[in-house]
């Protein structure tokens, strides 16, 4: 039972939110994805979600460098830095 | 060229977030269409309902969709006052009558006549108007979003009720025609 | 439709740090290894057996650098070599290591079905095909400020596949642009997005799981 409209349907425009903000869909796509958000609270609802799951990724720091690793890194710096590399000023 | 836009309360962009200020242009890349102004022509205003109308001003070229208009630059004008949630219920309300009127004659004879004489929207829906009936069940979709003071979706669900005898989607979009000549009469947009 | 602030160059900041760099600046080499070390540990990781042996690719990496640092002519982004050197690194380790299937999900993307479980949805037969039967709830903005979310978002990307994991690490922990990400793993700009799609709502899905599940009535 296909709806003539000229949005699209919830179920459809889930699978495109990536490509809404990443801003790759058609111009006709958008517009479709657009004029369904206009009416459709809930996939408003499911757009903020996926910009906040986005957002909250954004807000994780990545793991830290162990102690050993880090000295392991410095002696390596440091042996370079005698060796061959390292531009004396 | 004069046209209007709907933006979320604060005069904010509903897909952006974009806060816009009254009498400022606002300029997009050329070349990229997907972060142009956005603006409605009057037939194009019941697909983008929101909080505040304001009536703009875009700078040519203007890039004419079915329904929409776009330009790299534009600012807003002045805030359409008269669009305010008494008129956008009242404007609900109008959709979903326009809506009985439109669903009568497809209704069966029964449910027809009590549809007829119901005078509020209550009473519609104590009416079972969709025994089997596709366009009663729209109907009954219509009430039950106007009851809840939707604008957006009472409109749409309406639209949808009037392609559904076979119309298809110029069916809705004449529907749509009817919407934004209430709109644009009711905000004295013309 | 933003009016845009210039930003000063991102190209000096680079230039000033390799040239920090070359000077034998313990400091700048520290920060450039805090900034990139996870998301090596993670790139790493996609072509070797274990944990240990990521963390020695890296290392090794890190020599690398070092000492092709000479060689470094600035035409291509500093990170895009370091990146480079570390997949290299990792690869040869992965071959050692007797790793069969080097990023094995992000070439061939098998289909993975619809991001959203059908039953949300009201089916063809209906009236509304397509629409939402059990729409989602919104988040309240609480939890979704807390270190709640966060530890949650932790926990989800955990739990997808390597390359969804990778694709979504990159993108939205380390900030990397799509082109970066496509350079780096040697994928298409339609295939990465399609890896970060499918693990944005994977993730998203476990959120709605673990807010839903908890304190409702």
């Amino acid at each position: 039972m296909k709806l003539s409209v000229p949005d699209l349907s919830c179920r459809e425009l889930v699978e495109i939110v990536t490509d809404y903000l990443e801003a790759r869909l058609s111009v006709e796509d958008r517009t479709r994805f657009e004029l369904h958000l206009g009416y459709c609270e809930w996939c408003r609802t499911y757009l903020r979600q996926m910009r906040q799951v986005r957002d909250a990724t954004g807000e994780l720091t990545e793991e830290s460098l162990a102690p050993e690793a880090k000295n392991a890194l410095l002696a390596a710096f440091r042996d370079w830095k005698r060796g061959s590399g390292g531009e004396k000023p | 060229m004069i046209a209007f836009k709907f933006l979320a309360a604060g005069a904010v962009a509903p897909f952006t977030g974009f806060r816009w200020s009254r009498g400022q242009w606002v300029t997009a890349p050329a070349d990229r269409s997907d972060v142009w102004i956005h603006a409605c022509r009057l037939a194009d205003l019941p697909y983008w309902l929101d909080d505040e109308l304001w009536r703009m001003e875009l700078d040519s070229p203007v890039h004419e969709a079915r329904y929409q208009i776009a330009s790299p630059r534009g600012r807003l004008l002045e805030r359409v006052e008269a669009w305010d949630g008494l008129l956008a219920v009242a404007y609900t309300h109008a959709c979903a009558w326009r809506a009985r009127d439109v669903a009568l004659p497809q209704l069966a004879p029964a449910v027809r006549d009590a549809v007829a004489r119901a005078a509020s929207l209550e009473a519609i829906r104590a009416i079972d108007v969709a025994p089997g009936s596709l366009v009663g069940a729209y109907l009954a979709d219509v009430v039950k979003w106007g009851q809840r003071g939707l604008p957006a979706m009472t409109s749409y669900v309406s639209a949808v009720l009037a392609s559904s005898s076979g119309g298809g989607l110029a069916a809705f979009e004449s529907e749509r025609a009817w919407q934004a000549r209430w709109l644009a009469e009711r905000l004295r947009l013309e | 439709m933003q009016p845009s602030a210039f930003e000063p160059s991102a190209a000096d900041a680079a230039e000033r740090e390799l040239a920090a760099l070359r000077a034998g600046d313990e400091a700048a080499f520290l920060a450039l290894v805090n900034r990139y070390h996870g998301a090596m540990l993670r790139v790493a990781s996609m072509f070797v057996k274990s944990r240990a042996s990521a963390e020695e690719a890296v290392q090794e990496a890190w020599i690398g650098v070092l000492k092709g640092l000479h060689l470094f002519e600035g035409r291509s982004s500093l990170k895009g070599w370091i990146f480079k050197i570390v997949v290299n690194c990792a690869k040869t380790r992965g071959v050692h290591d007797g790793r069969a299937v080097p990023m094995s999900g992000l070439d061939d993307l098998a289909d993975e079905g619809p991001s959203v479980s059908p039953d949300r949805f009201r089916d063809d037969t209906e009236r509304w095909p397509g629409h939402w039967s059990q729409p989602p709830e919104p988040w309240p903005d609480e939890r979704v400020e807390s270190s709640e979310m966060l530890a949650l978002v932790r926990e989800a990307l955990e739990t997808l596949p390597e390359a969804q994991r990778t694709v979504m690490s990159l993108r939205d922990v380390d900030g990397w642009d799509s082109g970066e990400v496509c350079e780096l793993l040697g994928i298409s700009e339609g295939n990465q997005r399609v890896l970060l799609h499918r693990a944005r709502s994977k993730v998203r899905a476990f959120v709605e799981e673990q807010l839903g599940s908890e304190g409702s009535p």
